[in-house]
């Protein structure tokens, strides 16, 4: 009877323990958000009117409904939300700071929600102001300031807020390195972004970025690129989107374009260029020039080279 | 080199993937020829008391980022799309806005949004305050928020505008808003009016369908949820006063505390049969996932293994582990068993790999995935009769470790 107890106690002992860490790690958490905000008199003209609440994957959607779901698709792990009165007039202004799986994540969150019409600030790595809003992202954190003044411009006074949390995350921290391969000709500003699944409707594209392009001559296209841990695997997803696209695209010349990993389809549904080299794979999507891009994509894919090892 | 290596390298060598190193041929040639992928014909139903019929598939937007999938789907015959206002701040309606627009077939399709006001949770209402989330629920505010959703969605009316996430009778027979909606119905803004809701599914639908305002309701809807068979009988009333219903969550959603169903055709299936469901909103991420839907929603007859498995899921068994920590005392390895079924579920039925990391990562190493032999004596513990091994299994190929 004795050793049966003290192996039940034991067990019991061991799951405490292990709620205990989990709960623990969500405590730590709590308290390295809290730190970024301003304490009392820290930043004067600020007053908390309500105590920080938290929300984690568990009851997000609690907080932001449906567009939790994509949150979690960013590597969501908890949100602070606090809520300030500002200035003389106690403007209401509600602090978010979102915790993602990784810089990267925060990158790709903060820019899904970016308009490239929208121009940037600098706070943290990039920021933003949009009306009563100003949102920025630096580590691991998607910051979201949101102002229900509407009757004036609340820049200056979100940026205020924002400079603070900005400076309490340390770290040195810049925009995702894949950014840097993309071509500058044509470009659309801020309009990169990150994707960590499902990229362009494909279950086997994941972690891929791209980014927006204008060309007066052939309209609006979008180049992109997704790395692999190998070649095989680069290979092997190229393999598979080349099926999906001749399956898809109804494409036409097809057999003059194609060369080795090489993919260039003109179609009615809006032309296509598809290299894979090494552990990338690259392209172009959209656009009515197909020759124009198939000559910058391959010309991309002759010079192209993966960044060495990044903080992401 | 592994074994894992050398089976990879000669199954390239006999698959497409070896022809088109090889520069020898492309591969999907033959399908490409055949031109379209084959077309479905979905089945169309009323949308309530308004005249309308729209195929029992259509299309919750927020999550894809592939306008190419958008077009697929309403190739494919899906007419309805479903965003909101705040979706992606403003994004995703303006990704519907560009391919409706290049499309040039805006009548033909249903638009639904929907807009997100202030409200009070301790009294279950809306507030005239703003809050973190949103501005305060007033006339003007709902209709500066679907002037803006016009201007994104470059139409000049929605088919559907939805009072976002209305979880109590009281937030549905809120008058400010009622009237507003109805005032942007009579200005031709919005052709029919909705409340969308994911708790107290039953309680608001019977409100929405006494209202007499509302043309149609969104509902959180599957085989999963302990709300199901209240709202079944919700639903029925609903279809008796005129009130469409919209599912949503069809599939589970990726909300935890519904339970996460591993069958997901036979979940759509299970809510399509319904016949007072007009239509289900599923958010589709990739072009496997549409076809899977488009073949569901096309022949609602299930077969052996979707009853089966919609049997199980009726009693709640085989979707996922509820906690109860009853396999834990017999673990000889002690191994945190509930942990590994949440980080199973993350990255199984989520795809979401770095939340079931971190979620591995919350366990001691000596309590974790690595010390879990798959004997299986957890098995016969699990009063829910959960397929332990077979998802530690599942887990362990995952993040690349050896079985046993």
């Amino acid at each position: 009877m004795m050793p049966h107890l003290l192996k039940h106690l034991t067990l019991a002992g061991i799951t405490s323990l292990l709620l205990l860490n989990s709960g623990r790690a969500q405590e730590n958490l709590q308290q390295t958000l809290v730190s970024l905000l301003p304490q009392k008199g820290e930043l004067a003209g600020w007053r908390q009117t309500y105590e920080a609440r938290f929300f984690t994957a568990d009851d997000l959607f609690e907080y932001i409904n449906g567009a939790a779901d994509l949150y979690l698709q960013y590597g969501f792990r908890m949100v602070l939300t606090a809520d300030y009165a500002a200035g003389a007039d106690s403007n209401g202004v509600t602090v978010e700071i979102y915790t993602m799986a990784s810089p990267l994540h925060a990158f790709g969150i903060y820019a899904a929600e970016r308009s490239p019409s929208e121009p940037a600030i600098a706070i943290g790595v990039e920021g933003y102001h949009s009306a009563n809003v100003l949102n920025f992202y630096k580590g691991p954190y998607y910051v979201k300031l949101t102002s229900f003044t509407l009757d004036r411009d609340m820049g200056p006074v979100l940026a205020e807020m924002a400079r603070f949390i900005a400076d309490r995350i340390k770290g040195h921290f810049t925009a995702p390195e894949m950014l840097t391969l993309f071509p500058q000709q044509d470009a659309i500003l801020h309009s990169e972004r990150y994707i960590p699944s499902d990229f362009y409707g494909q279950s086997y594209f994941q972690n891929g970025y791209r980014r927006d392009y204008r060309n007066n001559a052939c309209g609006d296209f979008q180049l992109f690129l997704i790395p692999f841990s190998d070649s095989l695997e680069a290979r092997d997803a190229f393999a598979k989107y080349s099926e999906f696209l001749l399956k898809q695209k109804h494409p036409q010349n097809v057999k003059a374009a194609g060369e080795n990993l090489r993919l260039a389809l003109h179609s009615s549904e809006g032309d296509v260029v598809v290299f894979c080299q090494g552990a990338l794979i690259g392209g172009a999507l959209g656009g009515s020039c197909r020759q124009m891009l198939k000559t910058r994509v391959y010309h991309w894919a002759e010079t192209i080279r993966l960044p060495g090892p990044s903080p992401y | 080199m592994s074994l894992d290596r050398m089976e990879r390298r000669q199954f390239l060598k006999s698959s497409s993937i070896g022809m088109l190193a090889a520069g020898c041929a492309w591969p999907g040639r033959a399908a490409a020829q055949t031109g379209k992928a084959q077309e479905i014909k979905l089945p169309t139903r009323p949308l309530g008391r308004t005249g309308v019929k729209i195929p029992i598939l259509s299309f919750g937007v927020m999550n894809t980022d592939s306008p190419d999938l958008i077009k697929r789907a309403l190739e494919a015959g899906i007419i309805h799309l479903d965003t909101a206002h705040g979706y992606l701040r403003g994004n995703s309606e303006t990704a519907i806005g560009r391919v409706v627009k290049e499309r040039g077939d805006r009548d033909k399709l249903i638009i639904a949004t929907k807009v997100w006001l202030a409200r009070d949770h301790q009294t279950g209402g809306f507030s005239t305050q703003a809050s973190g989330r949103g501005p305060a629920a007033t006339a003007e505010n709902l209709n500066q928020m679907l002037n803006l959703s016009l201007t994104r969605l470059q139409t000049d009316y929605v088919d559907i505008l939805y009072l976002h996430s209305c979880d109590t009778a009281q937030m549905v027979n809120y008058e400010p808003l009622m009237n507003a909606a109805v005032a942007a119905r009579k200005a031709g803004k919005v052709r029919f009016i909705g409340v969308s809701c994911h708790g107290r599914v039953p309680e608001v639908v019977r409100a929405a369908a006494d209202a007499k305002i509302y043309d149609v309701a969104e509902i959180a809807f599957n085989l999963q949820r302990e709300d199901k068979e209240d709202t079944e009988k919700a639903i029925a009333y609903a279809k008796e006063k005129g009130l469409g219903i919209v599912a949503m969550k069809t599939q589970g959603g990726k909300r935890r505390d519904e339970k996460v169903p591993m069958n997901h055709k036979a979940s759509l299936k299970w809510v399509l049969r319904h016949e007072e469901v007009t239509t289900a909103i599923p958010g589709m991420t990739t072009f496997d996932q549409l076809e899977l839907n488009l073949a569901a929603a096309a022949d609602l007859d299930l077969d052996e293994e979707e009853k089966n498995y919609i049997k199980l899921g009726s009693l709640q068994i085989g979707a996922m582990c509820q906690s109860c920590r009853a396999c834990v005392p017999t673990c000889p390895q002690h191994v945190d068993i509930p942990t590994l079924m949440r980080a199973a579920m993350y990255a199984g039925s989520y795809g979401n790999l770095s939340h079931a990391e971190w979620t591995l990562s919350m366990l001691p190493e000596q309590y974790g995935l690595q010390v879990c032999g798959l004997c299986e004596t957890c098995i016969a513990a699990c009063p829910h009769q959960l397929n332990i091994g077979g998802k530690v299994a599942e887990l362990k190929k995952t993040f690349r470790l050896p079985l046993a």
